[in-house]
């Protein structure tokens, strides 16, 4: 296996957690859909904390280095107010900045000289892969704010 | 070998437009208002699982099989079907199945365009709802004006017709590239919808709860007709697509994608209207009734229903079209490349044909409601009779017999190239034994 096929391989691995968090509430309901949902939300949190720390990685004599590096602990920053919300129980707001941040973290990687760089599979890889993890956050949206659902009700 | 040499039509630019064109064929009405009820009434999850058997063992194989002979041969179905005949040292008859599915092709159309012309009514119909007549009412004062059906039928027809005589590149080709992206959009669309405003739990329940209690042999007979009607087989169209396939594309994959994407199409079309149809507390329902009346109910009754509601009646007539187009083209293809008229006079030709047939269609709904062309039968209900329960199996069984049994093998490797072993020994099985007999079986419960 190349190094692109590892890291791919544990990238969608790491993607399951994401997958099962957000649907396992539509199948199951109830009480424990809260849980399940802020386990996605605690979970994608480390993750955005653990990208942030990439841009400290990158090449340092790239264009922009340095102003990388300040956005990266932005992202770490927000990892840690998503953490933050869903501990005060604002799940939906923590859903969305989720979603965000996600997505606004694929496109500053995509701007750097390292990212473009990568192989052709690289960068394929790593935009599904943030597409499939929005995706997984705007079905936990969908479950939130559907008045059918349960959290809503309750 | 044939002598006479036949007029060329072009092929599709790139891998993906014989995908989207295919796909965009299969998917059709039938899968956005039929699939889902049927999916829900006969076992939810069990059924979806017994029907992704039948693709297997029945759709994916009869459509591989149409795809071989359509791309060998690159000629219109009759022509396809005749030169293999030839090739395979058989008798030239086999054309006879050529013939069957553009005959099914053009009386299928002739009343598709009827129903798809209520769509692109209820385009309108649905952004200027009032509370003046309830959505069954006013579906009546619909279908009872001929006038109406007539205009909304031509309009309809007219867009097929010129989609289709603008050629294989220039219009089905670069058509497809528009409308199925667009259809894939506004369905999501209204699944997304459907997520955060439905009652999208109760929804799944009904789509994907397996209750194997439900399953008798009657799902099983479902699951089969379901399996190959919706991918649009035995009318000649996917082997019209296929005369167009370009040679380096893999047949096998391609069609598994084909039948994958047609699949999810139907059930994401059943996220997206069930939600809303359990929100409203309204019976689930297939067909005319279902989006005809039950969605414009829901649709008058929900906040931006004048904007939803025209957005699904968008994504049902861009599925028609996507669908009428097929039905057209393998009867334009046989006329133009024998050379008997040019590319857009024979479009003009069988359109003209379909929409004079389709005029009986429109009145069956109101002034020729008592009339019966065939015993018991009104005049569309008698078209829909010949079409999909006589010529399309009939149609299906031949080629699954033809490719089985009669077809050289060589000339069958050679157009599938490199397949894994068992995959190909699968195939060979199921389109020897078990597609014939299974759409024998259809065949058989559709006509008693």
């Amino acid at each position: 296996m190349n190094i692109t096929d590892i890291k791919s391989t544990f990238g969608y691995i790491g993607f399951l957690p994401f997958a099962v968090f957000s649907l396992i509430p539509w199948i199951i309901g109830g009480e424990i859909s809260k849980t399940l949902i802020a386990f996605q939300l605690g979970y994608g949190a480390i993750i955005i904390t653990f990208l942030g720390g990439f841009a400290w990685g990158w090449r340092d004599d790239q264009k922009n280095q340095k102003f990388n590096l300040s956005i990266g602990i932005g992202f770490s920053l927000i990892g840690c107010l998503i953490l933050l919300l869903t501990f005060l129980k604002m799940i939906l707001t923590s859903l969305l900045i989720s979603i965000f941040s996600f997505y606004s973290f694929y496109i500053f990687e995509k701007s750097t000289e390292d990212f473009q760089n990568k192989d052709a599979d690289y960068q394929k890889f790593r935009k599904i892969l943030t597409l499939l993890v929005c995706i997984s956050f705007l079905i936990s949206v969908g479950y939130w704010i559907n008045p059918y659902s349960n959290p809503y009700l309750s | 070998m044939m002598e006479k040499k036949l007029k060329s039509h072009g092929a599709w630019i790139g891998k993906w437009t014989f995908i989207l064109a295919a796909t965009g064929s299969a998917v059709g009405l039938g899968n956005i208002w039929g699939f889902p009820y049927k999916a829900g009434t006969n076992g939810g999850g069990a059924f979806v699982l017994i029907y992704l058997m039948c693709i297997i063992m029945i759709g994916v194989p009869i459509m591989i099989s149409e795809i071989i002979i359509g791309r060998r041969a690159g000629n219109s179905p009759i022509n396809a079907m005749k030169r293999t005949a030839l090739d395979s040292n058989t008798t030239p008859l086999w054309q006879f199945v050529g013939w069957s599915g553009i005959t099914a092709g053009v009386l299928i159309l002739s009343f598709y365009s009827v129903i798809a012309g209520i769509c692109l009514n209820y385009i309108f119909i649905a952004a200027s709802s009032s509370d003046i007549l309830s959505s069954s009412e006013q579906f009546g004062a619909v279908i009872e004006s001929p006038g109406n059906l007539l205009f909304w039928h031509s309009i309809f027809m007219l867009l097929t017709f010129l989609i289709v005589s603008a050629g294989v590149k220039n219009g089905i080709g670069r058509m497809v590239k528009i409308l199925m992206p667009m259809l894939g959009f506004l369905l999501i669309f209204m699944v997304i919808y459907a997520m955060f405003n439905g009652a999208f739990i109760k929804a799944l329940e009904f789509l994907f709860a397996p209750d194997f209690s439900n399953v008798t042999a009657e799902t099983f007979l479902s699951a089969m007709g379901q399996a190959f009607f919706s991918l649009s087989l035995g009318m000649g169209s996917i082997m019209a697509y296929g005369a167009y396939m370009p040679k380096d594309q893999k047949v096998v994959p391609t069609s598994f994608t084909v039948a994958s994407l047609d699949t999810l199409v139907a059930m994401l079309a059943g996220l997206a209207i069930f939600p809303i149809i359990f929100a409203f507390n309204l019976e689930p329902n297939s067909g005319p009734g279902l989006v005809f009346v039950s969605m414009l109910s829901a649709f008058n009754q929900m906040q931006f229903g004048q904007l939803i509601g025209p957005t699904f009646f968008i994504l049902l007539s861009i599925a028609a079209l996507s669908s009428s187009i097929s039905l057209l083209e393998p009867g334009v293809a046989y006329l133009s490349e024998e050379g008997f008229l040019s590319r857009r006079n024979s479009a003009l030709a069988i359109s003209l044909f379909a929409w004079i047939l389709g005029i009986g269609t429109a009145l069956s709904f109101n002034v020729l409601s008592d009339f019966n062309l065939t015993p018991g039968r009104n005049f569309l209900d008698s078209m829909d009779f010949i079409a999909n329960q006589i010529l399309l199996p009939l149609g299906g069984m031949l080629i699954a017999i033809f490719v089985g049994w009669f077809m050289k093998k060589e000339l069958i490797t050679n157009e599938v190239g490199y397949v894994n072993p068992i995959i190909y020994k699968l195939w060979r099985f199921f389109i020897k034994f078990i597609a014939p007999a299974s759409v024998a079986l259809i065949f058989i419960s559709q006509i008693l």
